[in-house]
This record gives C-alpha cells, sequence and structure tokens, in this order.
C-alpha cells in the first residue's frame, strides 16, 4: 500500500511550488490565492510508495467554495495516511487558524514553516521547538522555491505514519467539557473530534454525512444551548477561542523585529494609488504586448516565417525532394502542406515566448490580485466581480485553465457568466492570429494587439450587462473577499521554466493538432470529390467553404479562404493561421510567387482583415475550452448557450465594426449593409440599456437580509 | 515508384502517425491541447511514467 | 453604529462585532475578523470601492458593502 501524504494549508501559502520539488513535476504555480482548484498527485521523487497530494489553498474547513469542499472532502472521507501543513512563516497567525482543524481529525501533521527565508530577511525570528511543543507537531523551516527543507518535512512526516496522534486542546474548559461529551455521543468514526466541534458549530453539511438519530440530535442541540451564551453564534465562539489560542503560540514563540516599511506597501502605494493604478495597469498591459509583437518579438518571428519557414527549410527540402524524384503530389504535401501550415504557426513562437515570459513574471509577482482590486468596482457595475477578472487573466495565456480557476467564485450565476466570458480574452493560441494580421495589414502596429485585448475586456463588460438583465444571471454579485499577496521578486529560473514549458506546449500542439490539421486542409483543397488533384478553387475545400461563404458577406470576408480558416480555428486557434498558410502558400507557389503576406493584403482590406480577426477572437473558443466550459457548466444544455451566444456576439460585433466603418471610410451609404446593422445596433443597445426587470427583487433581497441582520 | 517517393512518404506517413498517437494518448489522460494547468492528474515526469 | 465601511483610510480600528450569520460571515471569522481584532485601514481602491486593509499582520481588501456587517469601535 503506497503512502498517501496530503499537502494542505492556506491559498498562496505555496503549496504547489512544494508539489513541484517534491514530485518533480510541473503544476502551474502563481503568486496569488486560488491557483490550484483541483486536487493533483504525484510520486515523491526517488520514493514511488509514497503519493504526494496537492490539495486547492483553504483558510478552513469551512464548506463555502468549491474548493474548500474538495479539499475538506478529501481530507474527512479518504483520510490520508499523514498531512504536510504547509504554513506561511511571513503569515503565521491566520495560516495557524487552519493547523488547528487540521490537528483535530487525528491524522498526523507535520508543519512546513514556508517561505522561512523570507522571514528571516524581514529579521522576525520563530522559536520552531516552542512552536511544535504549543501546537503538538513538528515544525519544519522549508523554502519551497529554494527547495530547503521540503524532503526533511516529508521525512519526519513519513516517519509518523500509523502512528497516534493526539490533538491539541486549544478552547477554555467549558466548551472543552461541552465537545467532549458530544464526542461522547457519536459512533466510533475517524475524526471524531472533528465532528464532534462540526457538530458544535452547527455545520449543517457535517451533520448530514452522519445522519445521526434524532435524539442525540436533541442532545447535543441541548449541549450548545447549555454551553453558548450571550447571543453569540458557536461558530464565532469557535473560531475566537481558535484565534485566542494562536495569539498565545505566537506571542510566547515569535519575536517580531521592529517594523520597517513594507516593501510591499511602497508598491502599492504606486500600483493601487487612487489616480495611478488604472493608468499603470493599461501601461502594463500595453507594455506586454507592445514588447512581445512589436519589438523584441517581431524580430525574431520576422526572421523565423521570412528566412527559416520562408526560404531555408523549403529550399532546402524542395531541393532534396527533387533530387529524390518524389512525386510531384508528395512534395507538394510536404512543402506546401506540411511546411507552410505548421510553418506558419511556429513562426510565431518568439512573439509567444516574449509574451509567456511577460506574463509569468506578472503572475508570479503578485500583481494581479492587485489587477482584480483596481478592477473590482467597474466590473461590479457590469454585474461581474473583481475574481472574475484572474480568471480572464489567467486565460491570457490558455483559456482552459482561465475557465477552470472561475471556480473560486463563489456564486453559481456569476461563475457561470465567467466561464461563458472567459473564452473572450484573446489566449495565447490567438495571438499568432493578430499577429499575423498585424504583421500582414497593420504594418506591426502596436494597437492592434492592444485594441484586441480591449475588444475583449469590453466584450466581456458587454456581455455582463446584457445577460445580467435576463433571468438566467439574475442576482448580486459574489462577495469580494480576497488576500493581497506580498510582492516578491520572481526567481528566474522558475518563470524560466514556465515560459518554457508553455513554449514547448506550443511547439507540441504545432507538432500533433496543427499538423494533422494542415495535411487534411491540404488534401481537401487540392482534390475534388471524386479525389482528382485540381486546382484549389475547384476543390472540396472550396465547395464546403463556398457553400458557408455567403453567410460571411456582410462582414467583409465572404471568401472560402477565410472561411475555411476560421472553421479550422476551432480545432485550435493556431490553425487560423496554419490554414492560411496552406491556402496562400500554394498560391504562392502557382502564381507569381510574391509573399503569402502580399497576397493577403490583395484579397482583404484593412477593414475586411479587422473584422476576420475580431470574429476569430470572439467566436466560440477550441475545442479544448469548449471541453473545459462543458466540465464547468455541467450542463450540455449551458455549453451550447455559451457557444450560441459566443458566436452571435462575435458576428453581430464585426458585422457592426465591418458596415459602419465601410461607411465612414467611404462616405457612401450603402443601404443593403447598412440597413441590418442600424437594425443590429439599435438591438444590441435596447439590450444594454433596458430596465432591469429584476433589478427590483435584488432590492427585497437587501431588505430581507438587512432584517435578518436587525434580529 | 522511386526510393525517393517511399522513403519522402514513409516519413509523412510516420508523423502523422506519431501526431495522431500523441493526441489519443493526451486525450486519454484527460489533458487538454496541450497547456500548463490543465486538469492532467499527472504532470511531467510523472505524467510518463504513468503511460 | 459605526461600521468598517465609514472608517476613514489610515484609521486603526477595533472590531465589536460581525452581523448576521452565513457564509460571508464565516468567511470574515475564518479570515480572523473577530471581536477585539485591530484592523488598520490600508487604502481604497481608485474608484471607492473595495477597500484594502491589514489584520493580523496581512492584507486584505473587501468591498464597502461587505465592510458594512463589521461594526466597529
Amino acid at each position: 500500500m503506497p503512502i498517501k501524504l496530503s499537502l494542505a494549508g492556506n491559498p498562496n501559502s505555496g503549496k504547489t511550488t512544494m508539489f513541484n520539488a517534491l514530485t518533480g513535476s510541473d503544476q502551474r504555480v502563481g503568486n496569488w490565492p486560488g491557483v490550484t482548484v483541483e486536487r493533483k498527485e504525484g510520486k515523491l521523487k526517488g520514493n514511488p510508495d509514497v503519493i504526494v497530494q496537492d490539495l486547492p489553498g483553504i483558510y478552513s474547513l469551512s464548506p463555502y467554495t468549491l474548493e474548500e469542499v474538495v479539499s475538506r472532502n478529501y481530507l474527512i472521507s479518504e483520510q490520508p495516511d499523514v498531512i504536510v501543513n504547509i504554513v506561511d512563516a511571513t503569515n503565521i497567525e491566520r495560516n495557524l487558524y487552519l493547523t488547528t482543524q487540521l490537528t483535530e481529525l487525528g491524522i498526523p501533521v507535520v508543519i512546513a514553516l514556508n517561505m522561512f527565508d523570507d522571514l528571516a530577511k524581514r529579521g522576525d525570528k520563530i522559536d520552531l521547538e516552542k512552536l511544535g511543543g504549543l501546537l503538538g507537531c513538528t515544525v519544519i523551516p522549508t523554502s519551497a522555491v529554494r527547495n530547503t527543507g521540503c524532503q526533511g518535512a516529508v521525512e519526519k512526516a513519513v516517519s509518523l505514519v500509523g502512528k497516534e496522534f493526539p490533538h491539541i486542546h486549544c478552547f477554555n474548559e467549558e466548551i472543552e467539557n461541552a465537545l467532549i461529551e458530544i464526542e461522547s455521543l457519536l459512533p466510533e468514526i475517524p475524526a471524531s473530534r472533528w465532528y464532534a466541534v462540526k457538530l458544535f458549530e452547527r455545520d449543517a453539511k457535517a451533520a448530514e454525512t452522519l445522519t445521526l438519530p434524532a435524539d442525540v440530535s436533541a442532545k447535543i442541540e441541548a449541549i450548545i444551548e447549555r454551553t453558548v451564551k450571550n447571543g453569540c453564534s458557536p461558530e464565532e465562539i469557535i473560531a475566537r477561542e481558535r484565534y485566542d489560542f494562536i495569539s498565545k503560540v505566537v506571542s510566547s514563540s515569535v519575536t517580531k523585529a521592529p517594523a520597517s516599511l513594507d516593501p510591499s506597501a511602497r508598491i502599492d502605494s504606486i500600483v493601487t494609488n487612487r489616480f495611478l493604478a488604472l493608468p499603470v495597469f493599461a501601461a502594463v498591459m500595453f507594455l506586454v504586448y507592445y514588447v512581445s509583437i512589436t519589438t523584441i518579438g517581431s524580430m525574431g518571428t520576422d526572421w523565423v516565417n521570412d528566412v527559416l519557414f520562408g526560404e531555408i527549410i523549403p529550399d532546402f527540402v524542395t531541393g532534396l525532394l527533387e533530387k529524390a524524384q518524389t512525386a510531384l503530389w508528395l512534395q507538394g504535401l510536404i512543402v506546401d502542406g506540411i511546411i507552410h501550415g505548421v510553418g506558419a504557426v511556429l513562426g510565431f513562437l518568439p512573439q509567444m515566448l516574449v509574451l509567456f515570459l511577460c506574463l509569468s513574471f506578472l503572475e508570479d509577482c503578485g500583481y494581479m490580485s492587485r489587477v482584480a482590486f483596481i478592477m473590482d468596482r467597474i466590473f461590479r457595475s457590469f454585474g461581474l466581480s473583481g475574481k472574475s477578472f484572474i480568471p480572464m487573466l489567467i486565460a491570457t495565456g490558455c483559456s482552459v485553465p482561465g475557465i477552470m480557476a472561475s471556480r473560486t467564485i463563489e456564486n453559481e450565476s456569476d461563475r457561470r457568466m465567467t466561464v461563458l466570458t472567459t473564452g473572450f480574452i484573446p489566449c495565447g493560441a490567438k495571438l499568432p492570429v493578430i499577429a499575423l494580421i498585424a504583421g500582414a495589414l497593420f504594418d506591426n502596429a502596436a494597437w492592434v494587439a492592444t485594441s484586441c485585448y480591449l475588444a475583449g475586456i469590453a466584450a466581456v463588460v458587454i456581455s455582463g450587462v446584457i445577460l445580467k438583465k435576463t433571468r438566467l444571471f439574475a442576482g448580486d454579485p459574489s462577495p469580494f473577499i480576497m488576500e493581497l499577496p506580498s510582492y516578491h521578486l520572481p526567481l528566474w529560473s522558475s518563470v524560466l521554466r514556465t515560459t518554457l514549458q508553455r513554449g514547448w506546449s506550443f511547439v507540441r500542439k504545432a507538432a500533433t493538432i496543427i499538423l494533422l490539421s494542415t495535411v487534411i486542409i491540404w488534401g481537401l483543397q487540392n482534390f475534388n470529390w471524386r479525389f482528382q488533384m485540381v486546382d484549389a478553387n475547384d476543390s472540396m475545400l472550396a465547395s464546403i467553404g463556398s457553400i458557408l461563404s455567403p453567410l460571411f458577406v456582410p462582414l467583409g470576408w465572404g471568401n472560402w479562404r477565410a472561411v475555411v480558416a476560421t472553421l479550422t480555428g476551432l480545432i485550435a486557434k493556431e490553425n487560423v493561421v496554419g490554414t492560411l498558410g496552406v491556402l496562400y502558400g500554394v498560391a504562392e507557389a502557382a502564381e507569381d510567387g510574391s509573399e503569402y503576406w502580399d497576397l493577403l493584403r490583395r484579397d482583404y482590406s484593412r477593414l475586411a482583415a479587422y473584422s476576420f480577426l475580431l470574429f476569430n477572437l470572439l467566436c466560440a473558443p477550441c475545442f479544448a475550452a469548449v471541453g473545459a466550459v462543458r466540465r464547468e457548466m455541467m450542463s450540455a444544455r449551458w455549453t451550447l448557450f455559451a457557444l450560441g451566444y459566443q458566436t452571435a456576439f462575435a458576428f453581430i460585433t464585426s458585422l457592426l465594426i465591418y458596415q459602419f466603418g465601410k461607411f465612414f471610410i467611404s462616405g457612401v451609404f450603402e443601404w443593403q449593409g447598412m440597413v441590418p446593422a442600424i437594425v443590429l445596433l439599435v438591438f444590441v443597445l435596447y439590450l444594454l440599456f433596458r430596465k432591469n426587470k429584476f433589478a427590483r427583487k435584488k432590492d427585497r433581497n437587501a431588505v430581507e437580509l438587512h432584517g435578518e441582520n436587525l434580529k | 515508384m522511386t526510393w525517393g517517393n517511399l522513403i519522402a512518404g514513409t516519413v509523412v506517413a510516420l508523423m502523422l502517425a506519431g501526431a495522431v498517437v500523441a493526441i489519443v494518448r493526451q486525450r486519454k489522460h484527460g489533458g487538454c491541447a496541450g497547456c500548463s494547468g490543465c486538469d492532467c492528474k499527472f504532470s511531467g515526469s510523472d505524467c510518463r511514467k504513468q503511460r | 453604529m459605526k461600521t468598517l465601511k465609514n472608517a476613514a483610510v489610515g484609521e486603526k480600528v477595533r472590531v465589536c462585532r460581525i452581523n448576521g450569520t452565513g457564509p460571508l460571515q464565516r468567511r470574515m471569522m475564518d479570515l480572523g475578523l473577530l471581536n477585539g481584532t485591530e484592523i488598520f485601514v490600508r487604502k481604497v481602491a481608485p474608484l471607492g470601492d473595495p477597500m484594502a486593509i491589514n489584520v493580523r499582520g496581512y492584507e486584505l481588501s473587501l468591498r464597502k458593502s461587505e465592510a458594512d456587517v463589521i461594526v466597529i469601535e
């Protein structure tokens, strides 16, 4: 039987960093609370008999958010063999609150006092012997980022497996007596002490799992009534007793250095400053995209696209194939299909790497939760919570973890709304599409990428306003009680590792799904329905595209190639670039040899290209993200609704941009285009500004809540 | 049928087969299209060991 | 009855009680906002809401509407 070792602790205390250090895996880490939302497991490096489990961070074993439920259910019902409780040494008081609950479970606990190096830097001192003695468990100083002490903590934990683990007494005598009495009423179960406390707190979920007979419940209620006096709630009494106990423990074992001005507070005085915060945020986002798309990244991309995949590789391979006298169709498949298609995607790798580097840095340093703090008020006036912003920031890397991160949002309709709108944010895979359009038609202007990002946010906001006024999403926004973690300078090694890992995923995707898609696209566009090799315009692909292309004429790109590219984008968004690479790469070879970007410029006006870009950014996400939506919504109907909504939204946006853009550029009023555009605009404005029928219901709720408070 | 055809054809066929296998494996694993932070239960070296 | 919502930036206040019951109140207690806890009001966000406070040595942000259930002395 392998030993099950669980890592438990507060959000952002470094559990996943330690998990990665212990198992040698590469789970995502970041400096904000709630990075991990699911249980992950891996084998201990050097000892495959120990299974290490990474639990989502929790403040308490109460059952209020989804990730708390995951951790709590696991700890209670599956009973790991030993718990390593990771305690953030720089924030010891609140972290020990969970410790006092974990030690009640009857499972051996070892405390890993993490970020011990930061504590030493601050000048605080902790008497480890004393602290451990008071808490009843061994305390081992660790630094998960630097991988010191982690092994020691695990070895200690493994040595405790199977041993008795007496709980510590942290309540006063009266409550302690009540708890002992309740415990004696319970049947023989593991974690009976913990259950006794939960029953005392009147935790309905805990009572449900126990299914106590009515007379026992009545007896317990009598004990609670007897012990709780002067109108306090038992929950509050327990919480206060725990914190009082911790205060005593901390004051006798921790010596604080004289307080100096916290560097985090100094940084915050600028980045969350009343006047500077929003400009700083805009500047940061602009800088990220400017650096990655326009300057450093594009230098690399230009070379890879034009030279490496434009000349060196195709010329070399063509020469080789010609020398070997391979069939023309096979040469076409390899050079025009695979090299052009995959090359068009891989060409954007330099830009992606720079973007990933910037984003990893921002995630690790602690700025992301400040952004949620700054944006909450804005988001709330659109019916969303600032917490929705974090999934969206993650989604700038990939929508899938972004959608999953929505689990930290308590309120169900908010969570659904976040899942639905997160796909609007331009993810890493959409970046090549942006870079292609920006490069081919807009001379790499930085405003193209920035405007795409803003368009994504605008789409989220507009959807928030529209959807909040429907019955499906009515209700108050989630509470926004969030910890603001201290800033720290990220370790370059960890930022680089995340960057390379994401870059590698991008390459892997290009070598698998993109490769297959481009080969299929190449086949479809070179053969007709009778499997004869034909000109692209008579191919199967052209006929498929032509059926759908009239739909996109009002959007300015009713061209079968663009339609096909959009369709293949559903498999993976990079495919849009790969497909265009194959379709125009062939044209390049067949016609006058002009560059494929020049051909794009000939086929699409800037306005049409921008409308194409927006449609591809906003319409239904890739299949992987659709799968994530399905998992989070847990309903096929909701998933279909999300897809339909996103596609309709993208269609209307692109249509409005194209038609009004054309009108403003040419000054000619074309009624066939403008009339539907105006009708749609009026419709959207109506949805935006109509009265919220459900607002009154909200007020009534507020009154009820208030009434309850008065009681 | 020239040697060139045979070799080039084999290389392409192997590449495609490899891509299919890689995708199927990833799917089986519950992994997404390949970003970090997915819900793949095992990752990194553990992930490869599990296979 | 003064609540945390009305506390000024830079003010040091002491929690008197948390109004009501439910998930929100429970979360606050779990985070260490209890009868007698000292709070330092760090700042408010650019648009006047939410606010950031320092409690038990860490930074926490919460909305004015949520701060309204925390009665201070």
